[in-house]
Parts: C-alpha cells; sequence; structure tokens
C-alpha cells in the first residue's frame, strides 16, 4: 500500500481524535474557566490545522507523484496533465473536495483562533468548541464515507489515470471552485463567533466586531467564485451566456445574499445597538444554507447541469443540517430577552431603516432564488408531478429586485443615522440625483440611435422601463461615489497641503472602510450594468456553408475557411470567421470545437470580439467537414464587459477594505507558561497510539476491497518488488513504468515478472538479474534508480512539512503571546458614553464636511 | 404601540400577497418534465402543452434530414417516442446520450421538439454515461453502447 495513503489517512485518523479532544478540552474550558484547559483547546485547534494540512499536502503529492495507486488520483488526473491541473484535480472530485474542506476549514479556525484569542479571550472557548464541532463531522465524513486515501491492490497500480474532463482543464476551474469552497468554509467562522456569544451569554458587540473581516472574507471569496463561475460558463459551455439560474449556481448565489444582508445589518448594531436578534439569525441562517448549498449540489436532488457525483454524501449534510439548525434557534431564543435592542428606530427616513428594509429585500431575494430551486422538487412532493422552472421565472422576479437593491444602494449611501432631515437631503442628494437626471436623458437616446436601433433590436416596453430605472440608478450611486471620493480627496489635500492624486489614494489607507465599501458598491452598479445588457441581447443560430455571409444585428458574419488539426490528445477544429460593420472587416475570429480522444468529449472554443458597448460571441455548435457546413451560435452581449470590470472593482474594494490597518504598539512580557504545552503533547499521544493502528488498519481493509478491480499478480516479497521496480516494461503503453507498476494485463510485463522470480529461484542475486536484463535488452532495460529516488523525497516532504509546521505554530503562537497586550479594560466611559458615541456619529464624511467649512470659512 | 401593530399588519399582508404571486407564479411559469415512458402514459393531460421530455438516444436511430432537420427515437424505461427536431444539434447529441428535448406531442409515439439540450458525459459524474437504462431485448442498443464507452482496462 502506497505511503502517501498511509500517511495521508493516518492524518485523517489523529485529527478526528483531535478535534474530538479539543472540542472536549474547550467545552471543560468553557464551563470550568481552568486556563489549562483553555490553552489545551487553543493548542489542539492549531495541531488540527496540522494535521489536516498534512493530509491535504499527502494528497497534493499523490497528485504531483502521479500515484496511480490512488483511486482518486487515478480517476481524476494522468500523467500527461501539466502540474496546475493535478492541483486542481485535488478538489475534482468528492473525496478531494471534503479534504479541501477540512484542510481550509482547520487553516481558517487556526487563523482566527491565533487572531482572537487574546483580544476575544471570553468568547474563545466556545468559540474553539463550535468550530472543532464543525470539523469534526467533515473529519467523519473523511474517515469513515468518503476517503480520498482509498488504494488500489498491494502493487498493481493502474500505469494512468483517466483524466480531468477538459472542460475542467481551464485556469478559471483552477479558481472558481476553491474559491466558492473557501467562501463556504470561512462562513464558519462568523457563525462560531455568533454562536460563541449565545452560549457564553456575552451579548455585547465583541462577537459581531470579530466576525467584521471573517464575514467580509467569506463575502469576497464567494463574490470571487461566482464571478468565476459566470466567465467560466461564458467561455468555455459555449451557449453564449453566463448565468443560466441553475441550482448549483443558486446555491452559492443564496448564502451570498444572506452575507451580503449581514454585512449590512452589523454595521447598524455597531453603530446603533439594534437588530441583535436578526444579526445572529442572519450569521447562522448563511451558516446553514451553505450547508445546505453543499446539500444541493453534492445529492442530485435537483437537476443540473453540474453533474457532481451524485451519491448519499447528501444525507449526512442534511442530517447535519436538521441537527445544527433547531440548536441554533432554539439557543437564540433562550437569550432573546437579553438581546433586546438597546435604541429604538427613530424615523422611516433613516440608515437604519434604508439598511434594514435592504435586509428584508436581499432575503426576499434569497428566498426566491431558494423557492425557485427548490421548486421542482416541491412541486414533486406536493402534486407528485415533476416540473422545471426556467430562467424567465427567475428574471422576471429578479429583476425589479435588483433594481430595488440599486436604489437602496444608492440612498443607503447618502442618508444620515437617526432621522434624515431636509438639510441632509440638499447636501447629499440633490448634485447626485441632477447627474443621473443628466446622464438618463443622454444616455438612453444615444444608446438608441448609435446600437439598438442598426442592430434592429425591438425591445420589450417592460424591458425599456428596467432599463431606464437602471441608467438613472447607476448613474445616481457612480455619481455619488465620485463625488465622495471627490471631496474626502479635496479636503485631504488642501488640510495637508498634498497633491490631489496624492490625497485620492491616501483615502484608501485611511479610512479604508468607507472608501472601499464605495469602491465595492461602484462594482456592484457596473455588474448590474452588465446584466441589465441582456436586454438588448441579440440572439441566432446559423447554419452555414463556407463562403456564405449571415447578418447579426448590424454586423455581417463570412464564414472564411472551417479546418482540422489533430494533435496528440485532442482533433483541434476550428471555423475562421472576418466580421464586418458598414462592410469593412473589424476582426477577425476562430471559434472551435475540441474533440479529445481520452475522454471522447467535445469542447467549444468560443470566441468573443469584445468591446466596452458589447461583446460579440462566437461558438460553433457543430460542423461537417464534407459539406463545409458549420452551425454557429453567434451572439451580440451588450455591455459584458462591465460585468468583469465590476467584478475587477468588487474584488479590489474588498482588498481595501479588509488590509491591515496599522500596528498597535506591543510590549514584550517573557512569562512562559509548560502547563499548556504538557497538555497539548499528552492528548496528542493520548490519541495517536490508538488510532494509528485502527487507522491503518481501516486503510488497509479500504485497498484490498478494490484489489479485485484489477487482475492480480502473485505478491511477491519486498527484494523482488524492488527489482521489479527497476526493470522497465517493454509493453505498448507502459512507457517509462517498470513492470512492476505497468498494467497487470500486460503481456511482456508479464514474461519479465516470471523471468525475474526465475532467475531468482535459480540462486541469482539481485545483480546478477539486472545484469542479465542488460545483457539481453542493453543498458536501456533497467531504469535510473533517479525516478525512485526522487519518489521517495516526494513522499517525505509532507512528513517534513509536518514536523516544520507543528512547531512552527507553537512558536508563532508563543511569541505572540509573549508580544500582544491585553485589551485594555473597558472603561466606564463606554458604556455611558455610548449615546455621545452615537451623536458623534463617526461619520469621517461629516468630519471631512466641517473641515472643510472651517477651510472655507477661513478663506 | 399602535403604529407598531399596523406596520406589523401591514408587512404581514404584503409578505403574504407577495408569497402568494411568487408561488402563484411559478406554477403558471413551469414546464412540466418527464421521462418518455411517463409522456406516453399520461399524454391526454398534456396536449397541445410544451413539456419537457427526457431520455436516451436509441442508437442507429438517428436521420439527418438537411442542415438542421434531425428525427431520432428517443427511449426510457421501455417506450419509445420519435423525435422531430429543428435546429442546431449539440454535438454531444449521439447514440445513447441523455437528451432532454423541450416540445409537444403531436401524436401518440411522436414529438415536435423545438428545442434539445444533450448532458455532456462529466469526469464529475460517478454514473456511468451512455445506455446505462435502454431496454435490454435491444441487441443493436447494447453493441453500440458499449463501443462508445471505451475501457481503458
Amino acid at each position: 500500500m502506497s505511503e502517501v495513503a498511509i500517511i495521508g489517512y493516518g492524518a485523517i485518523a489523529v485529527g478526528f481524535v483531535v478535534t474530538a479532544i479539543t472540542m472536549i478540552a474547550a467545552v471543560i474550558a468553557a464551563v470550568s474557566k481552568r486556563a489549562r484547559y483553555r490553552d489545551a483547546a487553543i493548542y489542539g485547534s492549531y495541531l488540527t490545522c496540522a494535521l489536516f494540512g498534512v493530509a491535504s499536502a499527502a494528497i497534493i503529492h499523490g497528485f504531483m507523484s502521479h500515484d496511480f495507486s490512488l483511486l482518486y488520483v487515478h480517476r481524476y488526473s494522468d500523467a500527461a496533465m501539466p502540474w496546475i491541473y493535478q492541483l486542481a484535480a485535488f478538489w475534482g472530485g468528492q473525496a478531494g473536495s471534503l479534504m479541501f474542506w477540512a484542510g481550509a476549514l482547520s487553516l481558517f479556525i487556526g487563523a482566527a483562533v491565533l487572531f482572537h484569542h487574546k483580544s476575544n479571550a471570553p468568547l474563545m472557548p466556545w468559540f474553539i468548541a463550535v468550530t472543532m464541532g464543525v470539523l469534526l463531522f467533515f473529519a467523519a465524513l473523511l474517515l469513515f464515507v468518503s476517503n480520498p486515501f482509498e488504494t488500489y491492490a498491494l502493487i498493481q497500480a493502474p500505469p494512468d489515470g483517466q483524466g480531468l474532463n477538459p472542460q475542467l482543464q481551464t485556469f478559471t476551474m483552477v479558481i472558481h471552485p476553491p474559491s466558492l469552497l473557501l467562501g463556504y468554509v470561512s462562513a464558519t467562522i462568523p457563525f462560531s463567533f455568533g454562536m460563541a456569544a449565545l452560549l457564553s451569554g456575552r451579548l455585547d458587540d465583541d462577537w459581531l466586531k470579530a466576525t467584521r473581516k471573517w464575514t467580509l472574507i467569506s463575502w469576497a471569496f464567494l463574490s470571487i467564485g461566482l464571478i468565476l463561475g459566470m466567465l467560466w460558463a461564458y467561455t468555455e459551455l459555449g451557449w453564449g451566456g453566463y448565468w443560466a439560474w441553475d441550482p448549483v449556481e443558486n446555491a452559492a448565489l443564496i448564502p451570498w445574499f444572506v452575507m451580503t444582508a449581514y454585512l449590512h445589518s452589523a454595521v447598524i448594531q455597531e453603530k446603533r445597538g439594534m437588530l441583535k436578534r436578526w444579526n445572529l439569525f442572519l450569521i447562522i441562517l448563511a451558516f446553514i444554507l451553505t450547508i445546505f448549498g453543499t446539500f444541493l449540489t453534492r445529492s442530485g436532488l435537483i437537476a443540473s447541469v453540474h453533474s457532481f457525483a451524485q451519491s448519499e454524501i447528501g444525507d449526512y449534510f442534511i442530517v447535519f443540517m436538521v441537527t445544527t439548525a433547531p440548536v441554533c434557534l432554539a439557543l437564540l431564543i433562550y437569550r432573546w430577552d437579553e438581546l433586546k435592542s438597546e435604541s429604538r428606530m427613530e424615523s422611516l427616513l433613516s440608515r437604519e431603516f434604508v439598511f434594514l428594509f435592504n435586509n428584508w429585500v436581499l432575503l426576499f431575494a434569497a428566498g426566491i432564488v431558494l423557492f425557485g430551486t427548490m421548486f421542482p422538487k416541491l412541486k414533486e412532493m406536493v402534486f407528485n408531478e415533476t416540473a422545471s422552472l426556467g430562467p424567465p421565472w427567475f428574471n422576471k422576479w429578479m429583476t425589479p429586485v435588483a433594481l430595488t437593491m440599486l436604489v437602496l444602494t444608492g440612498v443607503g449611501m447618502l442618508i444620515s443615522w437617526r432621522r434624515a432631515s431636509v438639510r441632509n437631503f440638499q447636501k447629499n442628494f440633490i448634485a447626485p440625483l441632477i447627474a443621473a437626471g443628466v446622464a438618463t436623458l443622454l444616455v438612453p437616446p444615444a444608446y438608441y440611435f448609435y446600437r439598438i436601433k442598426p442592430m434592429g433590436v425591438v425591445p420589450d416596453r417592460l424591458d425599456v422601463a428596467y432599463a431606464l430605472f437602471a441608467v438613472f440608478f447607476c448613474s445616481f450611486v457612480l455619481a455619488i461615489v465620485a463625488i465622495e471620493f471627490y471631496r474626502g480627496a479635496r479636503v485631504r489635500s488642501r488640510k495637508l497641503g498634498i497633491g490631489f492624486l496624492t490625497a485620492l489614494t491616501g483615502l484608501l489607507t485611511r479610512n479604508q472602510r468607507r472608501y472601499g465599501g464605495y469602491i465595492i458598491h461602484a462594482g456592484i452598479v457596473l455588474l448590474v450594468f452588465g446584466f441589465a445588457g441582456n436586454a438588448f441581447r441579440v440572439e441566432e443560430n446559423v447554419m452555414m456553408r463556407v463562403g456564405e455571409v449571415a447578418s447579426l444585428g448590424d454586423y455581417e458574419v463570412h464564414l472564411v475557411k472551417l479546418r482540422e488539426e489533430p494533435d496528440v490528445e485532442k482533433l483541434k477544429m476550428f471555423a475562421d470567421i472576418e466580421l464586418l460593420h458598414d462592410g469593412e472587416v473589424v476582426s477577425e475570429l476562430s471559434p472551435g470545437r475540441f474533440f479529445f480522444y481520452a475522454s471522447q468529449s467535445p469542447t467549444s472554443e468560443v470566441d468573443i470580439h469584445s468591446n466596452p458597448t458589447e461583446d460579440v460571441f462566437f461558438a460553433v455548435v457543430n460542423y461537417d467537414m464534407e459539406s463545409n457546413t458549420a452551425a454557429l451560435l453567434m451572439v451580440i452581449n451588450p455591455f459584458t464587459m462591465w460585468l468583469w470590470i465590476g467584478g475587477l472593482l468588487m474584488v479590489f474594494g474588498t482588498m481595501v477594505c479588509m488590509w491591515p490597518q496599522a500596528q498597535q504598539v506591543t510590549v514584550k512580557s517573557r512569562k512562559r507558561k509548560l502547563a499548556p504545552a504538557t497538555t497539548v503533547v499528552g492528548l496528542f499521544t493520548l490519541a495517536v497510539v490508538p488510532l494509528s493502528l485502527v487507522g491503518f488498519e481501516s486503510a488497509a481493509q479500504a485497498g484490498d476491497e478494490h484489489a479485485v478491480a484489477i487482475e492480480s499478480i502473485d505478491l511477491v516479497d519486498p527484494a523482488t518488488q524492488e527489482i521489479f521496480d527497476l526493470i522497465k516494461c517493454e509493453c505498448e503503453g507502459c512507457a517509462g513504468l517498470s513492470i512492476g507498476r505497468c498494467n497487470p494485463t500486460c503481456g511482456e510485463g508479464r514474461r519479465d515478472r516470471a523471468l525475474v522470480v526465475d532467475l531468482l529461484a535459480s540462486g541469482r542475486t539481485r545483480e546478477q538479474v539486472l545484469q542479465e536484463f542488460v545483457n539481453k535488452r542493453g543498458e536501456g532495460a533497467i531504469l535510473t534508480p533517479k525516478i525512485e529516488g526522487f519518489n521517495h523525497l516526494t513522499w517525505i516532504i509532507p512528513v517534513i512539512g509536518a514536523f516544520v509546521t507543528v512547531p512552527l505554530f507553537f512558536v508563532v503562537a508563543r511569541r505572540r503571546r509573549s508580544q500582544t497586550v491585553p485589551p485594555e479594560p473597558k472603561t466606564a466611559k463606554e458604556g455611558n458614553g455610548k449615546a455621545e458615541e452615537e451623536d458623534a456619529v463617526d461619520d469621517e464624511g461629516e468630519r471631512l464636511d466641517d473641515l472643510e467649512r472651517a477651510l472655507e470659512a477661513m478663506e | 404601540m399602535e403604529t407598531r401593530n399596523i406596520i406589523f399588519v401591514v408587512g404581514l399582508l404584503l409578505a403574504g400577497g407577495l408569497l402568494f404571486f411568487v408561488i402563484t407564479s411559478a406554477v403558471d411559469d413551469s414546464v412540466y418534465m418527464m421521462t418518455v415512458d411517463k409522456a406516453v402514459s399520461e399524454q391526454a393531460e398534456h396536449a397541445g402543452q410544451e413539456i419537457k421530455v427526457q431520455g436516451n438516444v436509441v442508437p442507429g436511430s438517428i436521420i439527418v434530414k438537411g442542415d438542421d432537420k434531425v428525427s431520432f427515437e428517443l427511449t426510457k424505461n421501455g417506450e419509445t417516442v420519435d423525435v422531430f427536431y429543428t435546429g442546431p444539434r449539440p454535438d454531444t447529441f449521439k447514440d445513447c446520450a441523455d437528451v432532454i428535448v423541450t416540445g409537444k406531442l403531436s401524436s401518440e409515439r411522436s414529438f415536435d421538439a423545438v428545442d434539445m439540450i444533450a448532458k455532456c458525459p462529466s469526469k464529475y459524474d460517478d454514473l456511468p454515461g451512455g445506455c446505462d437504462s435502454r431496454p435490454v431485448d435491444e441487441g443493436t442498443a447494447a453493441n453500440a453502447g458499449s463501443e462508445s464507452n471505451p475501457k481503458k482496462y
């Protein structure tokens, strides 16, 4: 059995026990308040990090070293794949994505504990207990249900893997799945802080502040994942669009809506002490929905274009969800009275109310998408009929919802807290409203005469109304963002006597949350703008012969030629096209189709002519070389470029928000404690000894089950196997493999193995046997032992990694302990002064405005 | 307190109204989807109605009639219909392919399709693609099926 499997599965098994023990230690620490257990829990959580890190490293190593004795590696990769896709294959299947989940979760937990164990000490024990509970669930799945380290028979690994679906071998696919998964995984951290607050009864705003960056991280990963998913669908799937309301897309969008709602309502609690229950509810909901999303994609409950492995794994998620949700909600109800708002909504014309309203709209959006996704199943349950609900229904509901959110985005950025005044309206709203009005009067008519009319699009009346509305509010929000940046930069440049541009960039580092937020919202507006372009979409499906010209809107498409270019792994076909506008060639494009021999599957290679007003998209649906015809899908997608720009802006804005702020001054204290270290070592030993036995046994069993799948050859002793591994196999298809590793059914390999056994039986030594082969077949018969050495080296790396990381965690942890200053005890000022603080609403804009007035007065 | 109650009631009514519209519109906009055998057995109920039918292409039944017209037999759970389709054919569309067609049943055993989706074989998929649900009695189908699903070992 493969060493990789032993290490990996062993690490999972030990990780499982360490997680369980850490959880118990954390609960004891929470109940008894004993520092020894608390420290044990903290170090235990670091240890899980190292263990699941080793397991993840082992599976990655399996891919990189082409260890096809691992079922998982065999199934999702082949030796010819570039390394980056070998890495992507890690999360290409179910067991691997669970492994990725557990590894990433343990890492997030470790980081959260590292950063918060001092500043949020009272929450820590329960926080660790909850996170360990979640981690335990995934560790159990890996250990008992879906083991990524299942192996083939002892000696005979298949010579090559089955490869990864060619459609998944693209750059976007390397980032899209892990990004979505990380979004899902990191939602555990804010959820656990919320639960820790509920469990410990420390219901002040500490938990909320602790979650701030973690929620942003989760939100950012989900956003990146969603946008890259769209980009992948657009450039790889060849149906001319990027969003189809597919259940798997929806599964990621639903928590995104809830997370967005939470990000906004958390601000209200921070500033005004309101919506405490609502925030806890939202964070619980977001977490449950990520689990639900995983369930939806893995269970195959709803038919989807993402044909994931459908397995019983979904059942475990639903059990987890059904047991977790009531416990969380019961806790929330238990603390209900303690979670009273500190203040009340004073007016409907206030930022609080706009934010709250935006929350309702976002939750309504999440509800609509959830309902639409589940509708086929609901209908089946109620009426015993299957039905499908297509994109038109989703668009019908989501378009007005998106526009409402757009309005609220603009209003929410400007309206003042507590109660908006006429002055507030005059000061903030008039300029952007005028800008938006002017833009609406100019842009749509210009666009109509410039593009819509020439393209011959006759948009639906409702779409026109929506489009006008969208233009108005998109420009409203963009104007607000521009004005805010301009104002802030002007004040800074005057005050500090620096240049305008320096002042502008300075804004980003000075008040990150505010200006990062503006950038994110500008990004969202561009996204909406990109989506709105669908109202004027032109789509043509044309069967063309070479030399023919077809029209697409006001473009003409000339099919110049069809060509086929075979290469080693695929047959490449291209349709060369000239895109003409007003009789002039604008662009030469070559959409095509690749047909992969190994997987017998074609992929569409789309080609897109992109400019700021529109994308012209081409895909070959099918073709026939004999008759020189090709069926082309041709689409004009207005404004699609802005979608990707908006996405980039969102990511950039989030990075600005999360960028670490200036460090606090730290003081050293050299106090050392041995107790926690000894506790951890004790726990670790306790865990390792029994589990290393259990783990190996069941891993070996798992391997044996698959032994039958491969035609087995006689087992030989290690010395013979070593010789097998040195002799090159002659048969076709086993290039570079030894007779010990090549396909068991191949005749030459079988013959040579028999020969080796015979020679050894007749009393020859290892060297003599090898010499015999050299005499017969020349030097080339013996594989260079260098390869073996390399293999050994590579499997040792994860072990070394573990030995390095574990102590590193301790060292880092210890250094952090000695450096950080305990948080200043809360002074009475903060309690009493809350009202004052609210009055001073730390809105830098207002402060800047005051400064501005002062400056103007001086002049 | 009274204004709060009023707001609560109005909110509840609004939410209820929205919910009602969401559900009724979903019921109106949804398209029935069924396997071939169900479409055949329940065709009286769906006469003249647009439906989606899912099944596998019977190997050897594909007849191309010009550039964008094709007819083929679609089968599932022992029932078969003739499908007449006009439009571009996805190139995953071949013998045994798992296909969903949208359109109307024009007679007992024939279906006029306006849209066709062929599922692509995916490495993400644990189930073997192809003719796993073909009727056992079709010898030709069995032969074609084994060819279209080559195994390396």
